[in-house]
């Protein structure tokens, strides 16, 4: 059963997709991307999550979390040049109990648009 | 510097290459050869010895570690010279040990007698027959034939290679020379030095180095579909540096075999 | 007081005492066959950061990175990778990003002089090529890097 197009979801920005002024447009590229549901867990809580399970420092830091709405999402593919309906599919795991994944095959081109359009969060001070 | 009498030498390629390269020569100065074959995997280091082992074991019994083994894997990580080291040993009754690491596989001619090309071949054709049905292998990333050859006297009195500083050469001191000659798609690093330790079961032996490694790059080969073929085609370019820098009428003391 | 990590390995031969170098040297070692040039391109073509960046991937991405699931590079995609940014040539006001995929290949994302995204993502047999001014997706082999190069110049 998909999200609501209401939901916001994130995605773990680490070091090997973000170099300070670009994110990797593979970060939403290909089929089953992950994202997590901000509506299950907060923003705030998703950092430790994703960091225990993610990092490993000090190579690999979690840099950014991207977020945006599931309608966003859905229009943004409905108005690529190759039209998709794009959903996201609750899948929770034992790590993270907010996973979810976008089943639908995302080509490269519509994955840049996606990126394009993440509302970026930048790690809260300590 | 390198004079050249029946042989071919191109204007690129430095060294005379011999119109015939000898099978077998006596004494034959080979203390070690090692064909080796660099990866990546997708496994981690804990799980492999167990998969190469589980397929090898009939024919290399027995298991050393290494001393790199002792240093922690993190450490063993952030450190690049350690990268493609072996970390075990397969030992068996014959020639033959198979060095073992996180990015490394080789085979080692061990015995105090070079058992000769043939035998190497048929021993890394079944060895490659083994890692591909372990299938932890994803992608070659070098594959290399390395022969070390040990003289107990100064080697470069016999070659066609002279150092020189302006019109005096440095013939007579302590000498070690390396160059890196390409013939692409292989690479050799050559190593020469009149002035090295070989480490025996029989003790210490003082006397010259001639190594020489030849390898080819990712993208010059698929490990499991000419594999095979290109550490022959390695194994001739050796063949033709260390043949082809031997100064003629030092080969015909080694009462060379021709095929 | 310092100390040395031991030797990586047992070779059956070592150089006598006179033509061994045992002092460490931390600020230089012997680089291996082409290195050097690489680093010089690396540098001169992605910047410091971008060179940075790629000694990470190598070194430190080893198998099942990002939480298992990671490939180590793809060393047929480094060096396609290589033998393109050798015939590079980019926007001077657009340095390029370099990306390591979940999947072991390297991704370049630059702009073109319009301001639309170039994205090259470099894979053991082929290159995947992405130009958002004519929303173009192709990939070609990874045989005619340098070809791609000469034709992505600005």
């Amino acid at each position: 059963m998909p999200i609501s197009p209401d939901e916001d979801v994130v995605r773990a920005i680490l070091t090997d997709k973000w170099d300070g002024q670009r994110a990797s447009p593979s970060l939403f590229k290909g089929q089953n991307v992950s994202v997590s549901r901000l509506a299950i867990i907060p923003l705030a809580d998703h950092w430790d999550i994703f960091r225990s399970r993610l990092e490993n420092p000090p190579e690999r830091r979690l840099e950014r979390i991207g977020e945006i709405n599931v309608g966003r999402l859905q229009e943004i593919g409905r108005d690529y040049a190759h039209p998709i309906e794009l959903t996201v599919e609750p899948k929770p795991e034992d790590w993270n109990r907010a996973h979810a994944e976008i089943p639908q095959n995302i080509t490269r081109g519509l994955a840049n648009k996606i990126v394009s359009a993440l509302k970026l969060h930048k790690p809260p001070a300590n | 510097m390198i004079p050249s009498t029946n042989s071919v030498t191109t204007s690129e390629f430095p060294i005379p290459i011999p119109d015939r390269l000898p099978i077998k020569i006596d004494p034959c100065p080979i203390v070690e050869a090692i064909l080796e074959i660099r990866f990546v995997t997708q496994e981690s280091w804990a799980t492999l010895p167990g998969l190469l082992f589980a397929r090898i074991r009939d024919r290399y019994p027995e298991q050393k570690t290494l001393p790199l083994a002792q240093i922690p894997e993190e450490m063993r990580r952030r450190e690049p010279a350690f990268t493609y080291q072996p970390l075990i040993q397969f030992l068996s009754r014959g020639d033959f040990l198979i060095q073992f690491g996180p990015r490394v596989v080789s085979l080692v001619a061990k015995s105090k007698e070079y058992p000769g090309w043939p035998a190497l071949e048929d021993e890394t054709r079944w060895l490659m027959s083994q890692l591909q049905q372990t299938g932890f292998v994803s992608e070659g990333e070098r594959l290399g034939v390395r022969y070390i050859n040990f003289f107990n006297f100064d080697v470069f009195e016999k070659l066609q290679l002279e150092v020189c500083a302006g019109e005096k050469c440095l013939a007579g001191n302590e000498l070690s020379v390396t160059t890196v000659l390409t013939r692409p798609p292989l690479t050799s690093r050559l190593l020469v030095a009149n002035s090295a330790i070989l480490g025996t079961d029989d003790g210490a032996r003082h006397g010259s180095i001639l190594d020489v490694d030849v390898w080819v790059g990712p993208a010059d080969f698929d490990l499991f579909q000419n594999g095979l073929a290109k550490f022959n085609e390695a194994h001739e370019f050796e063949k033709q540096i260390f043949f082809g820098l031997l100064k003629p009428d030092f080969l015909a003391t080694l009462s060379p075999i021709y095929p | 007081m310092t100390t040395t990590l031991p030797q990586p390995r047992q070779f059956v031969y070592r150089l006598s005492d006179n033509l061994r170098d045992e002092t460490p040297a931390f600020g230089v070692r012997r680089s291996a066959p082409s290195e050097g040039e690489r680093e010089e391109l690396l540098l001169s073509k992605l910047g410091a950061k971008g060179w940075g960046r790629l000694h990470h991937f190598r070194n430190f991405y080893s198998a099942g990175w990002g939480g298992g699931t990671g490939k180590p590079l793809s060393p047929r995609a480094l060096e396609t990778f290589y033998r393109f940014l050798e015939s590079a040539r980019f926007p001077e006001t657009s340095m390029p990003s370099v990306f390591l995929t979940d999947e072991g290949t390297i991704e370049l994302c630059w702009e073109d002089q319009t301001g639309k995204a170039v994205q090259v993502e470099f894979r053991p047999s082929d290159i995947e090529l992405y130009l958002e001014a004519d929303e173009v997706e192709e990939s070609v082999p990874a045989s005619e890097a340098k070809a791609l190069a000469s034709r992505l110049a600005p």
